[in-house]
């Protein structure tokens, strides 16, 4: 590992001098999950763009607990690192046909195949984890949302997610609503908050609904670690954010990293989303 | 070669070494992605380029290319440093791209795979098709009935007969001339190399004209006001895609997506040498 010690190193790495290896994505996703329009989303949430179509393939539903790379299919595909050197986001830019804000992020351990009916315990890794995280796994910044894959039920409720944190403390508990409009949708997203004194999340044991929602659809627990956000002010308007002279300075990519987005939506439209990221090595 | 240092691309900088592109005026459809090929002139006769119909893989040769008058730079390259623009009637993202095939002549109303002018022409640069993206150009209006459209496709692992994830195409959004149509990948895939057929689902009920391009896009202008300069270079910012190294053979072309239904503008971007 070596730093980047000047803009005139970064400079050098960015045209490729140093073995900065510079790597240029630009993709674009349709507002189409598996050829069919989007769940149109809510206003103010999240909509996940994991299975959004796109440039570079969409991703699925993930069935038992895993850990995404950047050989998954959903993932932007990044190569790793050569030699010993380290890989950093220097770029991030966007565009959409609705407003709003674009949050890039590291999916470090997904699980699908949960139900909204269940007011029973739900599994995710286990009080003894044989699948853990890969990536960050002090835990610290991480962050846990549930996503929908298949619509679950009309009834709000509260979902429960026990967890170990960053500080090592097993069973820790925060809730967050579930079901009902806004929050029931394919592909809508809700960051689930952690105890009061927490900093991130290395584990969840578990989830639980206090009643079923209704309709047993399909949901997952994604942890992820965010990277950039990026905001996008009007339609047809770009968002793009420069590292080099921006905080919170040049976030680190992980060897493996499985890099996706999430669309904080500031409309109930479904997006079209043109995107860039700029990497280098050092 | 690279850049050594900050004073290199300083001085590089200050050379204004320059692609200059004019986009006449066209009629957009509002956070839509468009096309330029078509919207930016010939380079060496001022008039809009003609519709392609034979496949064909493009170049620095092609009067098209807005990098037309550059020079080669072997055994050093050129890069995209920077860029100053006015853009009227409309706010946006201008894309760079390396356009590297492209053919005409589709029909909207057909319902069976075509492969008029296919597959599209064999790519001579990023010949892996890592990162090269396949999309669909209006180039005479298409019916205004929306159905949707996919092509079979080589992947970047070279296995053909893929299919793309089926697009919406034709209806008012998506049937203008200049509109592009990216095509989705099926999973796990990462690129292109070729592209054989293209299929829609119904007819849009306009024959019209449209064609397969393949490219790759090299950087982004972004574009905040209008009937104002915009001048930016890829470090101090408004320039994104890191500092892309530009093929000496490449066919530099746009693409556009803005705020507002009409766009015009005059484009340099400025090339270093390293």
């Amino acid at each position: 590992m070596a730093a980047i010690t000047d803009l005139s190193d970064l400079i050098n790495r960015l045209s490729g001098g140093n073995s900065g290896t510079p790597e240029n994505i630009f993709a674009f996703k349709a507002g189409r999950v598996n050829g069919v329009v989007a769940t149109t989303p809510t206003i103010g949430r999240y909509t996940s763009l994991w299975q959004y179509d796109g440039t570079y393939g969409n991703g699925s539903a993930p069935g038992a607990v895993a850990v995404p790379t950047n050989s998954t299919s959903g993932a932007l595909p990044i190569t790793n690192p050569g030699g010993s050197r380290e890989k950093w986001l220097t770029q991030v830019f966007a565009t959409c046909l609705v407003p709003g804000v674009l949050m890039v992020y590291d999916r470090l351990l997904h699980i699908s195949g949960l139900s909204g009916g269940s007011a029973l315990d739900q599994t995710v890794q286990g009080s003894s984890p044989s699948v853990t995280l890969t990536r960050n796994t002090g835990g610290v910044g991480n962050i846990a949302f549930y996503e929908i894959y298949s619509t679950i039920g009309t009834t709000s409720t509260t979902l429960t997610m026990t967890y170990t944190n960053s500080a090592g403390t097993g069973s820790r508990t925060s809730t967050i609503n579930i079901g009902a409009t806004g929050f029931r949708e394919s592909q809508r997203a809700q960051i689930i908050p952690l105890a009061a004194g927490d900093k991130g999340i290395r584990a969840i044991e578990k989830v639980k609904l206090t009643a079923t929602t209704g309709t047993a659809g399909d949901f997952g627990i994604t942890i992820a670690r965010p990277l950039a956000y990026i905001p996008l002010g009007a339609a047809g308007l770009p968002g793009w954010r420069d590292f080099t002279t921006g905080l919170p300075g040049l976030p680190k990519i992980d060897t493996n990293a499985c890099i996706s987005m999430l669309f904080l939506q500031n409309a109930a439209t479904v997006g079209e989303f043109s995107c860039g990221f700029s990497f280098v090595e050092a | 070669m690279a850049f050594a240092d900050y004073d290199a691309f300083y001085t590089s900088l200050q050379e204004q070494n320059a692609i200059l592109a004019q986009v006449t005026t066209s009629t957009a459809t509002n956070t839509r992605l468009h096309d330029l090929y078509r919207g930016a002139l010939d380079v060496t006769t001022g008039v809009v380029p003609a519709i392609p119909t034979t496949a064909v893989a493009l170049s620095k040769s092609n009067t098209t290319a807005l990098n037309y008058y550059l020079p080669n730079y072997s055994p050093e390259s050129p890069y995209l440093i920077g860029a100053r623009l006015n853009s009227a009637g409309a706010r946006g993202t201008y894309f760079i791209i390396d356009r590297l095939s492209h053919q005409g002549g589709l029909d909207g109303t057909a319902i069976t795979a075509q492969t008029t002018n296919l597959p599209t022409a064999a790519l001579t640069r990023y010949t892996d098709g890592v990162g090269v993206i396949a999309a669909l150009t209006i180039y005479t209006a298409i019916g205004a009935t929306g159905t949707t459209v996919t092509a079979s496709y080589t992947n970047q692992a070279g296995t053909p007969g893929k299919t793309t994830v089926a697009q919406a195409i034709g209806a008012s959004t998506v049937n203008a001339g200049t509109r592009m149509v990216i095509l989705p990948l099926a999973a796990g895939d990462a690129g292109v190399r070729s592209v054989e057929s293209v299929t829609l689902t119904a007819t849009t009920g306009t024959i019209g004209n449209f064609g397969v391009t393949l490219f790759k896009i090299l950087g982004v202008i972004c574009v905040y006001d209008t009937q104002s300069l915009f001048v930016g270079d890829i470090i101090t910012g408004g320039l994104a895609g890191g500092i892309p190294e530009i093929k000496d053979d490449a066919h530099i072309s746009l693409l556009f997506v803005g705020d507002a239904t009409s766009s015009s503008g005059a484009i340099s971007l400025l090339i270093g040498e390293a």
